[in-house]
């Protein structure tokens, strides 16, 4: 039986891997950071596993629990004085023949000057997700959703032009 | 600068990262075994230590109403005091079970205004903690009975009893300020920023993410 959950864990996170990837880069500012939080939300996903309900989107769960894992991880580095300046000096991570994707790399930069939770519904917008679907993974009502999101990409305006 | 009207094409670059990573479930398992990086052990070890030491004076205060119920003054301050001691009980109570019900797949918003409330803890207690001042005299009766066998207010003069009297009211002035100020809320202002501070430095960045959250709820 512990088999068994085991397995369906490691399919499921398998075919949802984009959306573990994804929340751990934009939440760390080096590649150790991004590794330590990568298994911090694996961590805490397969102790949540057992209270997962199958009637629901595996995607929408993972997105709680990946968040809310990094938020945490975010808050609890932030006190430990880790500073954004140090991440800006050099490149997060380059593909595996080592051409680094320019304009995205400079967009997750961006990204990361944003506060957590505003991150959080940038990046499922960005993910694809409706607004239905991030206001179910953020608790907050849809009209929410979709007026913090204009406000964030007009701060992502000004940001922009800043640099 | 980056071009946001194709934010969207750039997002897409991500697909050919994410096919590159391959996930190594065999460090997740070791990781399974360890310990998680996000404690809240302190926090615990905070409530619950308010919750022993309320418990046990409460039920101190408490008796000592009790045994003194004809004795108006002392029967009023030990019965005020076993009311503040009962809401900083009740307080830490909340906060483990909070911890205790913690569950990481919630909703955002919901699971970090838990996290939030426990690294706030230390503050929250403080605040709780700050009603008692203006009920000093109070604490000055019972005590001066429980050790010294004495009924101050019957010995003492009518010119000390009215400076403490004038001395209560200033304390309910300083205290309704503090009590009021020392939410997350008002994190900008020094006095409340040093407070927090000295709370941890986790709990200035749950204050900041208090903030957060009621922008996110303004909108």
């Amino acid at each position: 039986m512990e088999n068994f959950k085991t397995k369906e864990f490691e399919n499921l996170i398998g075919s949802h891997k984009g959306i573990l990837i994804s929340v751990s880069r934009n939440y760390s500012y080096c590649e150790e950071e991004q590794k330590d939080l990568f298994q911090e939300i694996m961590l805490q996903a397969w102790r949540s596993f057992a209270t997962y309900n199958s009637d629901f989107k595996f995607s929408t769960w993972l997105y709680r629990v990946s968040l809310n894992v990094a938020i945490s991880y975010v808050r609890k580095k932030t006190s430990e004085q880790r500073k954004l300046a140090a991440f800006e000096k050099e490149p997060v991570i380059a593909t595996e023949n080592n051409e680094p994707i320019e304009q995205f790399i400079q967009l997750e930069r961006l990204l990361k000057k944003l506060c957590p939770l505003d991150r959080a519904l940038i990046l499922m917008q960005l993910d694809g997700l409706e607004h239905g679907a991030i206001a179910d993974v953020m608790h907050i009502s849809k009209s929410n959703v979709s007026t913090r999101l204009v406000r964030i990409k007009e701060q992502l305006v000004l940001m922009n032009k800043r640099k | 600068m980056i071009d946001l009207d194709n934010i969207e094409s750039i997002w897409s670059k991500k697909k050919s990262l994410i096919e590159e990573t391959s996930i190594n479930f065999e460090a997740a398992k070791t990781q399974k075994t360890n310990e998680s990086k996000l404690k809240l052990k302190s926090y615990f070890w905070l409530n619950l230590f308010s919750l022993i030491t309320s418990v046990i004076f409460s039920i101190y205060t408490i008796s000592f109403a009790v045994e003194y119920y004809v004795n108006t003054p002392l029967f009023l301050s030990a019965t005020i005091i076993s009311v503040w001691l009962v809401y900083l009980m009740l307080g830490a109570i909340i906060q483990i079970k909070k911890q205790f019900s913690l569950d990481y797949s919630k909703g955002v918003i919901e699971v970090q205004q838990d996290l939030i409330s426990l690294h706030l803890s230390a503050v929250k207690l403080l605040r709780r903690s700050l009603l008692i001042i203006p009920f000093y005299f109070s604490f000055m009766l019972v005590l001066a009975k429980s050790v010294f066998g004495v009924e101050l207010y019957a010995i003492a003069d009518a010119s000390w009893l009215l400076f403490n009297l004038l001395l209560t009211m200033f304390f309910v002035v300083i205290t309704f300020y503090l009590y009021r100020r020392l939410q997350p809320k008002y994190i900008d202002s020094t006095l409340v920023k040093t407070l927090i501070n000295g709370s941890g430095s986790q709990a200035l960045e749950a204050a900041k993410n208090f903030n957060d959250i009621q922008n996110l709820h303004k909108n």
